[in-house]
Order: C-alpha cells, then structure tokens, then sequence
C-alpha cells in the first residue's frame, strides 16, 4: 500500500460524503468528518490492505450512507426537510417530509396528506421523461398514475413498499425515474402487443428504434451511465479477481496511471505472471487482452 | 486510457470513468495528519523509496569514469582546446556582462535550524545534500527524536510526517512526509519557513 492509494481513497470518499447523491449537499467539515470516520471504520476490517479497488468501494458506501443518515437525522431533529438541499438543485421547489410519506398505517396504508403534495414534485420530471420516450397525453397521465401505485405495492419477496427505501427525500427522484422507466417499457410491450390487431398504430419496433424516441432520462441520477463505484463493485465483486479489479481500477477508474505506466512497472505486471524479461509489445498485448476479458466480464455482468 | 478497445467495450469503460463522481469545482482537502498515522501504523504503509545509492571504493569510481568511451572523446577535446583557444583568444578583452542568465542562489541557511532524519533510508541524506537546498551542516540523521534539543524540522520517516519544533519544543507545524526526495526538500523548506 502506498502514500497516494491512501490520498486518492480519501478524495474520493470526501467527494462522496460531501454528496452521496444528487441533491444532497453537506458541508465541507462534515464532509471531513464522515470520510475521516467511514474510513478508519473499514481499516478495522481489515488485517492488510486490500485491493484500492476494494477499500475504495467500501468506504464509498459507508460513506454514503453515513452521510444520509445524518442529513435525515437533521432534518428529523430541525423538522427541515430543506436541510442540506443542494441549493444548485432545480429539479423541483422543495423536499416533502419523508417520514410522513412513509408512514403507514396497517388499515388505511400510505395514509397521510403529504401524499397529496408529491405528484407536483414528481409529475415534471416524468412527464419529460415519458415525453421523450414517445408517450404523451393521456397515456403519458396513466403511466404516472400507475407509478405512483407502484410506489406503495408491495414486493413479491420482501413484501416491502419501495416508498420504504429511501432514506432522504432526494433518493425518490431517482428511485421514480426508474419505476417510469419500467413502466414505459411495459407501456410499449402493451402497445406492441396491439400491433397485429388492425387500426392501433405503429409497431414496438417502429416506436422503438425511432431515434426521436431515444431512451433517456431527465433526471440524471437514474442515468444508467450515473452508475457510482460501489455499486458497480458490489454487483460484480465476484465476476472479476483481485488483481482484474486492480488493473481495470487503476486504468479506468482512478485513472492515475496508461497502460504505458503498467507496461513499465515490472511488480504491476508481476501480478500477472508476466515476467520481468518480457519486451514491452509483448506486455502490452498480454495487458490488453487482460483489460479486455475483465471489460467483457464487467459488461456482461451489468447487462444481466 | 486504452482508446484501442474494441467498440462494444468503450461503454463499460466510460461508466467506470465516470463512477468516482468526483466533483470537478471542489478539492478534498489533504488527508488529516492523525488518520494518515493511524492507518500508517495499521498497513505499515512504505514511503517512496529513495532510489538506493551503492556505495563503492573511489578507486572503482574512477576506473568506471575511465572506462566510459566518451571519456576518450572528452578527454581529446580538452587537449585539443587547451592547445588553440589561448592563440584564438584576445585576453585584454573584457567578457560581455549578461553572460549568464540568472544569478548564483545562496543555499539556504538554518539560522541554527536543524534538520534530523529520523530512520530514513540509506543514501537519503546524500540525496537531499546534493540537492543543494540546505547546508550541508544543517542536515543530520537520527534513530529517534528523543534528546534533541533546539529549533528543528524533524522529518520522520517511521510515522511518515514532518514536525518544526521551535526552541521552547513547541511543535508548531506537522505535515505528511510527501514521497520523492525533491518533494520531501520542498516540504522541509515550508516547515522551516515556519520557525
């Protein structure tokens, strides 16, 4: 382990307690606070340095946690549910109180009159979004509808409502960006079905590979390329070893050394029972194909 | 990055470049002293390490100086320029002022400052030396700080910082010792600054 592995683990986790989503904004010294504790938490887990890799994830996560924790713990204490709101946010006016989204009564369910407020906060941002996917009007008006009872079903396993999830109120925005993203596919599985009966319309297809009809969102953070490190690191942990982690970390996404860098540290390539007689050409072929076996690991276990 | 990867890949690559979701405008400050020591002290993290400088005899230095083939050439030239330059040149002439660009920096002087190396590696404290920034006198190496006494930059290379300590042994400023030993000069320099 090294000084910078230390340096460029604590810039990221500061990054991330600063802002564990979008949104959300703490300041600077809580920020320092909660990377400071979030990371010696994680040291305690470990006898010897893992992979960067690893560390980086973990204390990411913990860090992202930690900070909505305390930012719903604020808001709860202070009832101010604008409390640490990125003020460079203009989603939408306001956050709603969240506690009172979430409760539940075991009669009457999601009861409570701040249910009443929330389809002004969410209905721009899914109109957009439906829009751009084609879907207007009054089909756009029963998409939302239906993602707002989605909301509050419960799942099949856990028999937990998704409203349930969130910890801030700024974890909705993204969380109902991708249950719109759902429910259009299923809008246009639907629609497609109709295709053969005569007189309704285009085809799936024709609506589909519409390039006018692109497949996107307004809010970023449901942005399937908004993805953050730990999530990709803890959905794939197993897909790839230690040292493919290591190299497609360092390559890609600390980005602090090229494949010209690795090509010329001889305990880098090591790793790799590439040995220190090797010419350069041929360590940079057996890198690039090491890079592209983990990319293609990576990619495939994302898709699935 | 690798621009050669095969075109299905550059997704996958692009969603790992952007998945630190650094923030572009803002800087995390340095990592707190005390943290750095405490993992430190956990994972027994190395400082770079000071290219290791072989000690050999001066008889050998000289015979790997003479054996080199430009040490032939060189020494042909001198011969060759002692012999004409002094008929080439006219000696009443004065040089021309602004032959040199710049002017000849003091090395630093401590003001009775001390700089001790505690534990560093070997060929450390030559390296810094011959970096010219300080005296020579200034420098020193040491096993531990105990039983040291005076304005002193105590640069540690078992808990990896850099302490001024005054006169009345008040520490009065501490930062991680940086790696490289350009980079360690130029922090001792701020830590002297401080005294």
């Amino acid at each position: 382990m090294k000084h910078e592995q230390l340096q460029r683990c604590w810039t990221a986790c500061w990054h991330r307690a600063r802002r564990p989503i979008e949104g959300v904004l703490v300041s600077e010294d809580q920020a320092t606070a909660i990377a400071e504790q979030v990371i010696r938490n994680v040291s305690l887990d470990y006898s010897e340095f893992p992979t960067e890799a690893e560390f980086t994830a973990r204390a990411l996560e913990e860090a992202a946690e930690a900070t909505r924790q305390m930012v719903a713990r604020e808001r709860r204490e202070q009832s101010n549910h604008q409390l640490h709101h990125d003020p460079e946010d203009r989603r939408y006016d306001q956050n709603l109180n969240l506690d009172r989204l979430q409760r539940r009564d075991p009669a009457k369910g999601f009861f409570d009159s701040e249910w009443n407020r929330l389809p002004t906060v969410l209905r721009p941002l899914a109109l957009a979004t439906l829009t751009r996917k084609g879907i207007k009007g009054p089909d756009a008006e029963d998409v939302f509808n239906d993602t707002l009872v989605e909301l509050v079903r419960e799942r099949e396993g856990s028999g937990r409502s998704p409203i349930l999830d969130p910890k801030v109120f700024e974890e909705l925005i993204p969380l109902h960006a991708r249950i719109v993203g759902f429910r259009s596919i299923d809008w246009y599985r639907r629609r497609g079905a109709l295709k053969n009966q005569p007189n309704t319309g285009d085809s799936l297809n024709a609506l589909t590979d519409n390039p006018e009809h692109g497949i996107q969102f307004d809010d970023s953070s449901a942005d399937p390329q908004n993805i953050t490190f730990e999530r990709i690191y803890k959905e794939c942990q197993e897909a790839l070893t230690p040292a493919e982690w290591e190299l497609i970390f360092t390559l890609y996404v600390n980005q602090s050394a090229t494949i010209q860098d690795l090509i010329g540290d001889d305990a880098f390539c090591a790793k790799f029972e590439i040995k220190a007689g090797v010419s350069g050409s041929t360590r940079r072929r057996v890198l690039s194909e090491l890079v592209e076996t983990a990319l293609e690991k990576l990619r495939h276990h994302l898709i699935n | 990055m690798n621009s050669e990867l095969p075109q299905n890949l550059a997704a996958t690559r692009d969603l790992l470049a952007g998945s630190l979701q650094l923030h572009a405008t803002e800087r995390a400050p340095e990592v707190p002293a005390e943290l750095l020591n405490d993992l430190v002290r956990r994972f027994n993290v190395a400082p770079a390490a000071a290219p290791a400088v072989q000690s050999r005899s001066w008889f050998e230095a000289v015979q790997s100086f003479i054996a080199r083939p430009a040490f032939g050439m060189a020494a042909l030239a001198i011969v060759v320029l002692g012999v004409s330059v002094p008929q080439l040149t006219d000696f009443n002439s004065t040089p021309a002022s602004g032959s040199f660009r710049g002017a000849a920096v003091p090395a630093a002087t401590g003001t009775g400052i001390r700089i001790i190396l505690i534990q560093s590696q070997a060929g450390f404290q030559q390296e810094l030396e011959n970096l010219g920034d300080f005296e020579n006198d200034m420098i020193s190496s040491a096993t531990s700080s105990d039983n040291i006494t005076g304005p002193r930059i105590l640069v540690d290379f078992v808990a990896l910082t850099i302490t001024a300590v005054n006169a009345s042994d008040e520490k009065i400023h501490i930062a991680p010792l940086p790696m490289g030993a350009e980079e360690i000069s130029a922090a001792i320099a701020t830590a002297v600054s401080r005294l």
